[in-house]
Formats: C-alpha cells, structure tokens, sequence
C-alpha cells in the first residue's frame, strides 16, 4: 500500500512536470488563461474616478488639473493595452513574474498585494510601471536577461517608479515646463526641453538607487547587477550573437555564390544604440556606474541569483525568446523573425513553430519583393549590427523571383518534413501561386531546362541535353552571371509528383479566377478597391463583430480624446448594433472585452487573435494582404462561432474649430446668412463610421461600408448607417 | 387642363413605380413612409411698388408632402403647395388697381436624391437635392372684392403655372420619429397666358407682367422650414 502510494504520488509528479512544462516541439504562442482580473473588464471611467478620489488633497490644490488630466489619459490608455491581447494573465510567463516578485517582496507582503504584474507581447526591450500598481514586461525584456536576479532587479526599479508616482510626477512636471511655470517662466524652449531630460533623468537615478535599496532587502544576490544595464544598452540586439551559417537557407539544389555574403561582419557598437538619445532611459552608463559604485561598498554575499530556480528563468526565457520570431513576423522584421529562428533553431532542431516562421517570413519577403515594396521590410545590411548582417546581405542580394524561388524551395522542403502541417502546405500553395502569378515565364523556362532525369518522360520536353540546349544554358548563365544558381532551384521540385500537380492547379487557378492579371499592380489595387465600394449585400444570418470603436475627438481642447464621452457613446453604439441586428433579423455576435465574464477567457484570446489577424490584415495593404500565419487557428474561430464572416466596426467623431470660409461664404450670399451665422459660432464636425466584414476562409474583404458623414456622431444618422450595413449582411446579393 | 391630368398620372406611374422599386432598401430601420408639413418664406427686398424701397417684406407658403423611400440614395413624393401673395404699390393714378392678390394651390411631384449616400447620408435623413414640379393653379384678383363692369371679381381668374423647382437641404430624425426638415428652394414659375378681367383693358398687359414677376418674386427663392412624421 505504501509502496503504491509512492508510486502514485510519483505519476502524479511526474504529469504535473510534463503539464507545466513546455513542449518545445510542439510549440504554440502564449496566450492568457484562467479567470480575467477584474481589472481588465471594468470601466475605465470608473477607474478613473476612483483614482481621482485617491489623489493627495494638498497636491491637487496646485497641480490638480494636470494631476486628473495625467490620471484620464493614463487610465483610459492603459485599458486599452489591456484589452488589445497584447497582455497576457494567469500564462506561464506572467506566472513566472509574479512568483520573482513573491520572491523580491517577501518582506514587504503588503506592497505585493498592491501591485499586479502582466507579460506584455512586445518585442521592445522595455518595462514599464503605472501610476495605479500595474507593472508591465514586454517579453523582448525578458529574452535578453542573463539571470533571475537582473529580472528582479528591474521589477525593483519599476517597483519605485510607482511607489514615488513617477509618471504622475513626470507628467505634472513636463505640463509645468511647458506652461512656463514658476522658475521655468523666463527660460527658452531648448532650456525647458533639457529640463525635462533632466527632470526624466533624475526620476530614473532614484529609480535605480531606490530599486537597489528594495532588491538589497530580498535574498537575491546583488553581485554584478550593474550588468543589467549591458542588457538594456545591447538590448536592440538579437538574444545571441552567433555567425550565420552560409548553409541556413541553402538546399539540395541551391547554393548561394560567395559574392552574396559578406566577408566579414561588422562590428557592435560598444555604446548600444543611441545611447544619450533616449527619453526614458537616458545616460546608461552614468545610471550604470552610479550602480556599480553602490555594489562595490556592500560586503560579498552568499545569497543566490535564483531564487525561483535557474530551470524556471531559462524556461520563461525560452518561451519569451519563441513568441520574439512571431512578434518580429508581425512587426514586418523578417530578417529579425528569421534570424531569432536561427538562433532558437541550434538548440531545438527542426522545431516546426520556428520552421513555420522562417517559412513564412520567407513567404511575406517574397511577396513585398513582387509588389516592388521589399525596401519597407528589409533592413540594409550596412543598418544592420553584428552577425545578422550575413543573413540582411544575402536577403538583399536577392531579385523578386530568387526571393520567391528561395521562399518556394525551403518551404517545400519543410512541407516534406512536416507534411501534415496545413499552415506549410497552404505557404507551399501560394508561393506557387505567386511564382505562376510574377514569373511564370521563368519558371518555364526553368521547367524546360530542367535535367531529364528529373522530369516525366514526356516527348515535348525534347532532349535538355542536347548542342542547343546546352548552348541556351550557357548564354543564359552568361547573361545572367552570378544569378545563374537559381536555374537549378527546382530541379527537386519538379521530380516530385505532388509538386507537378501543385503547379497545375496554381496555373488553372490564376488562369480562372485573374481577370485583372494583365492590369499592372496599382490598376488592380484600385478595381479591387472598386469592387469593394460597390459591394452591394452579403447574404448570411450570422456574423460576429469584434470589438465595436467609438472615439470622440474635440481638437479645441487640451486632451483632443474625449475619453469619457467615448467611452459612454461606445455603449451606445453597441446598443445600437444589437438592436439593429434584431430588427434586421441578423444574428449577431458581439466580441467585445467589457462584455465578456470573468469565466470567459476563451473569447478574450479570440478578440486578441483576431486582433492580430486584422492587425495583419492592414499591414500588408502594400501588398494585397498575406496569408495567415496560423489559418488553422481561423478556421477553429470560424467553427467556433458558425459564421466565416466577421467585422471591424467603429465610429470616430471629430469636431473642429467653427469652418469660418464657409460662414463668410453663406453670409455673403444675403438669403443663406442665417445659415453662415451658424457656420461661424458651431464647430465644424465630422464623423468616420466605417464597417469592414471580413471572410475569414479567404482572407479577403466580404462587405464595406465607409462613410465621411458631414455632421456629428448624431443619434438618427448612426442608427441609419447601421442598420443599413446590417441589412446589406443579411440581404442576399441580386 | 389636359396638359394637368397628363402630369397627374404621371405623378402617380412614378410612385407606382416608386413603391416597386424600394422592396430592398432600408429606408430608416425599415421605415420609408414619411409625412411632412413645410413653411416656406421668402424675403422681397425693394418690391417694386412698394412706397418704401428698404422694406422687407416675408411671404409665407404651406405644403404637405408624403414622402416614398425608392432606393439608398432616392425618394419620391406627392406634394401638395398652397400660397397667397399679393403686390401692392400706391402712388399714380388713384383709379387705378392698387391692390393685387395671388392665391394658389397645386399638386407636385418631386424626388428628392441623397447624393452624399456614400457619406453616410441614406435617404430618408441627411443632406439631399430634390427637384420638383408642382402645377399651381392660381388666381389673381383683387383683394376688395370689387366687381367688373359684368359683375364678376375683378381680376378673377384661374390659371395654370408649372414650376420647376430644386432644393437643397437637411432631414433630422428625433426619437426616431420626428422629422426636422429645412431647405433652400429655387423655382421658375413658368405661367401659361394670364388674361384678366378689368375696367381697365389697357392695364392687362401690365397685370400680367406683374402677376409673372410677382410668382417669380415669390417661388424663385425660398426658405423652408418643416416638421414630418416617420409613418412606418
């Protein structure tokens, strides 16, 4: 019995260790779970106001109209991070901050309880704290750390930026200098911005200094932690500096000539990147030696850098340093995605989630280089630091069709490695699609020249062999030099069966469905941009509308962003949608954070992806859009919520000074004075209400409906917009 | 008169036509059966026989409208317009007519385009251009009541105008209901051959020239004002 319940205890063990742990051969980007804080559903008026009661009496007699401006705008905007998706809770990363905090302030449990702590989805090699106790970690930061205690230290820092208010204090400051208050009132513009360098500058010192002090009470080890501003100066840096193998991207048939690599690498700049022109962390090494002078007058200790333990850290790390490849794909830094890759790839193999994003890196570069906008993506490689300057020289070496030919081959050779990846497969697809698309005569050509062995017996390939053939070849690698490599590309391709008929299809496909294939790209991006102005109806019961916008802004005042008054006018319009959708006879689905339940994490994740997906969306307008990274996890949302339609809806108010022209202009013509009267004292407005439906299975725009209404936000016309985009969803087309 | 029956009919083909055509637009959550009651005023400076030159002088007119929604951008409609105007001017002959009176009444028949639909402006609500004919049937006389030499009112007459008319303008809708409409209208009265019945013969030509300029004075531009109702 007792040896059973070893055993037990031991399998219990042994399967809560497989579940905290990560597969890192099966990985999947982090994502929120358990319950969602309070914090992230509650109103932001109601945040606010209770803030504002919070403020210092004394204080707020001088300065409590910046102090209630800083406390509007902060509050309203750190809501809106919390709810955009970036920000992750109850996720192992999170988890992982919270038990370093444990740790850092286990001696001063009543300031744990005050403060919340969020892994942020940021490549940006950033922390940052509120004024209301949240401390944020963008997972960039964290890929770079060295150890536990660098972690701890930074919370420390964060830690007594919001225990002196800083950023309130800041903001105050900054509204002083500006409004040329007190001792400030005779100084220049240059004198008032180096007073708020300095001003910045000092809260950072006291940051680090105060920090120190917090981190010295735990039982981290405080011996070299003036590293951490190393970290923070090469922080720009990919989490490793390792050459780049010349083979990286190299396959059976491709080898890339010497020419297209540098010789050697150029070196890192042994003060970071602009090292005295940041705001926030201004002056690295001057905070550094100020640290180190702290540290070499305490006595040696014996207390542990890993507190939490060295597995953990590196754990979290490693799952920080996964999500950065997908987070540099969705910036469009694809020589970083891949390069990150590279990096993560030398120890975990041929792991499908980095060979995916390498794929589709590839996949996007191919794609910009065919609509000629490959400069907005990639980075030359005399801007580049270190060993990613191998791989920025070989990118940028590439023409449109070597950037596709090299996406299609090392795509399909990772479609053959993990052949029942759909994601791969469908890259494998649209690559084809786009060699057909852009250079279908090369790919001809390179069919045609292929060696005999490699192709189908088919008579009207003639002998590639032959004098003629052979004398082609040779004018052809003449011709084109060093680019002559490329010829050989698909020489494994085109002997795969599956291949063949992959390029058939993608031919009859183009061929079919492109009426606008003789267009050039500009004239089809505006008959696409016709056809979607003149998208009539839709024709389906169900859609899901995900994260209805309502912004008011009112450029007479201070804070252009009328936070409250939006916030209430976005209930409002969610009101109206739903109503609408009633009468209209439309099922309607509303994704919107405020309304979700604590329980109800699964849609959280699903506003935040989908977020990322219309993210996506709009920043590849260049070049048409691209295809998904994970269209298995669309086609799940899609299942999910039984409609493969889902929309991006807002309004956005704009109200202006009184359009005096137009007063004049009315005045003068005697009969409509009393309407250029009110042109003179009323505000000009305007309002952008705008309905975006989106077919998930294509990727493409279903319905649109964009209108510049030359009025306000008012009531009548809102409810008429909206229903009458409802009614175009439901009516059937014809 | 048969040129009026013409136009009456083909008033109604239009709405018939009309109510065809609007089975799949949304006219307002649904609603595109409206009903106005408009004002409409328009100012005459330095009216020609006035004794004041400076004097500004407001004329009023009523219509009542029933309003069809056809299409996103479209609506048609049935007016009905009623007006009463009138010239005075002293001075001269006191024999003479001093006094002058237009009554009118008539039906019309508009259609009222939303050109700024893609703006977010759907018909019913919002900016619109409408065009409208309205067939006046008017008299003139003379506001006394005096008697020709035969007995019958001096002046007394009915005749016939068509007026072209355009309009831009502005529907608000509150609560969903109630409509606040305003608009600049512009007519051309075109009147078909006015004679009149006087002691002075030789002063017919004159009438008529005054009748013309002064429905011109009082159509050509205009000032509406109205209120509606969103039926269903």
């Amino acid at each position: 019995m007792k040896y059973r319940l070893i055993l037990g205890l031991l399998l219990v063990g042994i399967f809560l260790q497989r579940l905290s742990a990560q597969n890192w051969d099966h990985y999947t980007p982090i994502q929120a779970s358990g319950e969602i804080p309070a914090e992230f559903l509650s109103l932001s008026s109601f945040k606010f106001a209770r803030e504002k009661e919070n403020l210092n009496p004394a204080d707020h007699h001088s300065n409590g109209k910046p102090q209630e401006d800083f406390l509007l705008q902060s509050q309203f905007l750190i809501d809106e991070l919390l709810i955009s998706g970036k920000v992750l809770f109850n996720d192992p990363l999170s988890l992982y901050l919270g038990k370093v905090a444990d740790k850092l302030l286990a001696s001063r449990p009543e300031l744990r309880q005050e403060l919340r702590i969020y892994a942020v989805k940021s490549s940006s090699a950033n922390a940052f704290a509120t004024n209301n106790g949240i401390i944020f970690v963008n997972t960039g930061l964290l890929a770079q750390l060295e150890n536990e205690a660098q972690l701890a230290y930074i919370l420390a820092h964060e830690i007594q930026h919001y225990l002196g208010k800083h950023p309130l204090n800041q903001y105050v400051e900054t509204i002083r200098i500006d409004q040329g208050a007190g001792m400030f009132k005779r100084q220049s513009l240059d004198e008032r911005l180096l007073a708020k360098t300095n001003y910045s500058r000092e809260l950072e010192l006291e940051a680090d200094l105060k920090g120190l002090d917090l981190y010295l009470e735990s039982a981290y080890d405080p011996a070299g932690l003036d590293q951490v501003f190393d970290v923070l100066r090469w922080s720009y840096l990919p989490f490793d500096e390792v050459p780049f193998s010349r083979e990286f991207l190299q396959t059976e048939h491709i080898t890339y000539p010497e020419s297209y690599f540098l010789q050697s690498v150029s070196g890192i700049n042994p003060e970071g990147e602009g090292e005295e022109e940041g705001n926030n962390h201004p002056s690295l090494n001057k905070r550094q030696a100020a640290i180190a002078n702290r540290l070499a007058s305490l006595p040696k200790s014996s207390k542990s850098h890993n507190l939490v333990g060295e597995n953990e850290f590196k754990n979290a790390r490693e799952m920080a340093r996964f999500e950065l490849s997908h987070l540099f794909y969705q910036q469009r830094e694809y020589q970083k995605a891949i390069y990150n890759s590279y990096l993560l790839g030398r120890d975990h193999g041929h792991n499908l989630y980095l060979q995916k994003n390498i794929c589709q890196s590839l996949y996007a570069l191919a794609r910009y280089a065919n609509a000629r906008h490959l400069g907005d993506v990639l980075q030359a490689s005399s801007a580049c630091e270190g060993e990613i300057q191998q791989l920025a020289s070989l990118l940028e070496h590439f023409t449109d069709y070597e950037m596709t030919t090299v996406a299609l081959a090392h795509t399909w050779d990772r479609h053959l490695e993990f052949p029942q990846d759909p994601d791969l497969d469908s890259l494998v697809n649209a690559l084809l699609l786009e060699m057909v698309e852009h250079h279908g005569d090369f790919l001809d050509r390179l069919y045609r020249e292929s060696p005999a062995d490699s192709l189908p017996a088919d008579p009207s390939n003639g002998d590639p062999n032959g004098k003629y053939d052979k004398l082609r070849r040779n004018r052809e690698n003449e011709k084109y030099g060093e680019k002559g490599y490329i010829y050989s590309a698909f020489v494994g391709m085109f002997a795969h069966p599956d291949f063949r008929l992959r390029l058939e299809n993608a031919k009859a496909s183009f061929n079919q469905t492109d009426s606008t294939a003789h267009l050039t790209f500009r004239e089809r991006k505006k008959a696409l941009r016709k056809a979607r102005k003149e998208g009539k109806s839709l024709g389906t019961d169900q859609i899901v509308m995900v994260q209805p916008l309502f912004q008011k802004i009112d450029r007479r005042k201070e804070i252009p962003v009328r936070y409250i008054a939006g916030e209430t006018g976005q209930r409002t319009f969610t009101t109206m949608l739903s109503e609408n959708a009633e009468m209209v006879g439309l099922g309607l689905n509303l994704l919107e954070v405020s309304r979700l339940q604590t329980s109800q994490v699964a849609e959280f994740n699903d506003i935040a992806r989908l977020n990322d997906w219309i993210s996506d969306r709009f920043a590849h307008d260049e070049v048409g859009g691209l295809l998904p990274p994970d269209q298995a996890e669309i086609d799940r949302l899609v299942q999910k919520y039984g409609t493969r339609y889902f929309a991006w809806t807002g309004t956005l108010s704009l109200t202006e000074k009184p359009n005096t022209y137009l007063g004049c202009f009315y005045l003068a013509l005697v009969y409509t004075a009393p309407l250029g009267v009110y042109h003179l004292l009323s505000p000009s407005r305007n309002t952008l209400y705008f309905t975006l439906v989106y077919d998930l299975k294509t990727g493409g725009i279903a319905l649109a409906n964009l209108a510049s209404i030359g009025a306000g936000a008012r009531y009548d016309l809102m409810q008429s917009n909206i229903y009458d985009t409802l009614l175009r969803i439901k009516q059937k087309p014809g | 008169m048969k040129l009026r029956g013409i136009i009456l009919l083909g008033m109604v083909l239009l709405l018939a036509c009309g109510t065809q055509a609007q089975q799949k637009v949304p006219g307002y959550r649904g609603k595109k059966h409206s009903l106005f009651v408009n004002m409409f005023s328009n100012i005459s400076f330095a009216e020609q026989y006035r004794t004041s030159q400076t004097k500004i002088n407001f004329n009023t007119r009523f219509s009542a409208e029933y309003d069809l929604v056809v299409g996103r951008p479209l609506s048609l409609g049935l007016a009905f317009h009623s007006l009463k105007t009138g010239s005075d001017y002293l001075g001269g002959n006191p024999a003479q007519i001093t006094h002058l009176e237009i009554l009118g009444y008539g039906p019309g028949v508009y259609f009222k385009s939303h050109p700024f639909f893609k703006n977010g402006f759907i018909s019913p609500l919002g900016a619109y251009v409408k065009g409208e004919l309205l067939t006046l049937i008017y008299r003139a006389r003379d506001p006394q009541g005096k008697l020709d030499g035969s007995g019958n009112p001096l002046m007394a007459g009915r005749f016939l105008a068509l007026v072209p008319m355009l309009a831009i303008g502005n529907n608000h809708l509150f609560w969903d209901r109630v409509f606040l409409t305003y608009a600049f209208q512009f007519g051309y009265p075109i009147p078909k051959t006015i004679t009149l019945s006087t002691d002075f013969p030789s002063e017919v030509d004159d009438i008529s020239d005054k009748v013309r300029n002064r429905l011109f004075g009082h159509l050509g531009m205009n000032v509406k004002i109205g209120t509606g109702i969103l039926l269903f």
